[in-house]
């Protein structure tokens, strides 16, 4: 009699694992794939489950029949992330891990260049920094060749590779011999993005004046003042005249025009006369009435 | 008697605005009891271009534990509104448009994040934009018309890119990728 009821306990025992096993579902799901591919999901099992994608990059839900195949097409999920996948059925709650990793072709780059103004010929002046995104505007992490390119009208340009690093390249340039607009371009792949820097003259480099007698006055005027590398210092930078007589100090401050400062000056015979423009000073005069 | 009534009134006047005060202050105790995520901060000797203030350091890490905060609540939510705080730029973008398939399937997702190990990687010559790597560990649940489903315990690497706003660095990318090199454990 013991027995007996032993042998059924067993059988039902069995029989209800039997059961579970043969409806419990199962999800097999690529532990990766790439942003842009159709990802294709196999269930096994029989009856109607709950598929879950969801992760902070996307969410996907869908009502299946166990035991087909579920395609989910790129334009549901094309943000690189990491997904959680679970198939939740009446008996069972399967779960899984996916990976969608980003596209290893650049389509597109954040480009972010500094400064906007900066004077010429200062070593690593330029700074670029490039970001690098696939067609999804995933940050592409696989290394890539990046070309930084910082171009003169009718200069040759400069031209730095430099192989992308998670995702970001960077680079430091010297800034051009010459003034003007510089177009400092990064490329890589298919995209490429372009920013415009103004390099402008440095500081004078070699300070001179002269001086004529106009009327009682003495009219004082520099040279064409250039900084170290010939570029014509820019228009508006103040020069100072100062004239120093009997003790007395008086000043005259004049913008640059086309590189060049003037003013007229009171005609005082015996008068020390300088000129500065900035830190840099130049030429002395003493005025002896035209002598 | 009608001294006797305000008197009656002030007091429990009084009594409210103590009564009020503790709750405030049980409010905090217990919103100061939620388990927070253990961080581990490092910052290799040389990263990057611009060297790493440590008070830069911290206002980093402080401001990307938030961006998790306010992923989870706007993503539990399916709250668009909350994201400005924390997040800008294409990780704003993404994530709204993960809470508007959210709210198309009638799901909400909770994240809870339990540690998280960072490493800085770069930090830009200028100053704005700052890079880190993330091993995160977390728990992902998933919950249809309001009714939870299943939860499961995560571990992924993202990296992030910060920049900085007016008052605070922003989550400008937030991803989590496979492919993340690990430079920065392979050249210790």
């Amino acid at each position: 009699m013991t027995q007996s009821r032993t042998i059924c306990v067993v059988l039902f025992l069995s029989l209800s694992i039997w059961t579970q096993s043969a409806f419990a579902a199962s999800v097999s799901v690529p532990r990766s794939a790439e942003a842009g591919r159709t990802i294709t999901i196999s269930t096994d099992g029989s009856g109607v489950g709950h598929l879950y994608i969801v992760g902070p990059s996307g969410a996907v839900e869908r009502t299946i029949q166990l035991g087909a195949r579920i395609s989910i097409p790129p334009d549901e999920i094309s943000n690189a992330g990491h997904y959680t996948v679970f198939l939740i059925t009446s008996t069972s709650t399967e779960t899984a891990d996916l990976d969608i990793t980003s596209s290893p072709e650049a389509a597109s780059l954040s480009f972010l260049a500094r400064p906007s103004r900066l004077p010429v010929s200062l070593q690593k002046g330029v700074g670029g920094v490039a970001y690098i995104f696939d067609a999804y505007h995933n940050l592409v992490m696989q290394s890539q060749p990046v070309h930084f390119q910082l171009t003169l009208p009718n200069t040759a340009p400069e031209i730095h590779t430099v192989d992308s690093h998670q995702g970001v390249a960077w680079i430091q340039m010297d800034s051009s011999a010459r003034a003007g607009n510089a177009s400092f371009e990064a490329a890589v792949g298919k995209g490429t993005s372009l920013r415009v820097l103004q390099e402008v003259p440095g500081d004078a480099c070699q300070l001179r004046m002269s001086a004529r007698p106009v009327g009682d006055r003495l009219h004082v005027q520099t040279a064409p003042l250039r900084d170290c590398t010939g570029n014509l210092v820019a228009d508006g930078t103040i020069v100072t005249f100062t004239e120093i007589y009997d003790g007395n100090r008086s000043t005259v401050d004049a913008p640059l025009k086309n590189g060049i400062a003037e003013a007229d000056i009171p005609a005082n015979r015996g008068a020390v006369i300088t000129v500065a423009a900035g830190e840099v000073l130049g030429n002395q005069l003493r005025w002896n009435g035209g002598q | 008697m009608g001294v006797t009534t305000k008197r009656r009134a002030k007091t429990i006047e009084q009594f409210a605005i103590v009564v009020c005060m503790l709750l405030c202050l049980a409010a905090n105790t217990l919103a100061d009891a939620a388990p927070q995520p253990l961080v581990q901060v490092d910052v290799p000797p040389s990263f990057g271009p611009r060297p790493l203030e440590d008070q830069t350091r911290d206002a980093v890490v402080r401001d990307y534990l938030k961006c998790w905060k306010t992923m989870s609540q706007a993503l539990q939510e399916n709250n668009l509104s909350v994201l400005d705080s924390a997040f800008t730029g294409i990780a704003k973008e993404k994530l709204a448009g993960v809470i508007s398939q959210q709210q198309k399937a009638n799901l909400t997702t909770s994240y809870r994040d339990g540690s998280h190990h960072l490493r800085f990687v770069f930090y830009s010559p200028e100053g704005l934009s700052i890079q880190l790597l993330d091993d995160a560990e977390y728990d992902v649940e998933v919950s249809d018309r309001g009714k939870t489903q299943a939860m499961r315990h995560v571990k992924a690497r993202y990296v992030a890119v910060l920049t900085p706003t007016e008052v605070s660095w922003k989550v400008r990318i937030l991803q989590a990728d496979a492919g993340v090199e690990d430079n920065v454990t392979a050249k210790r």
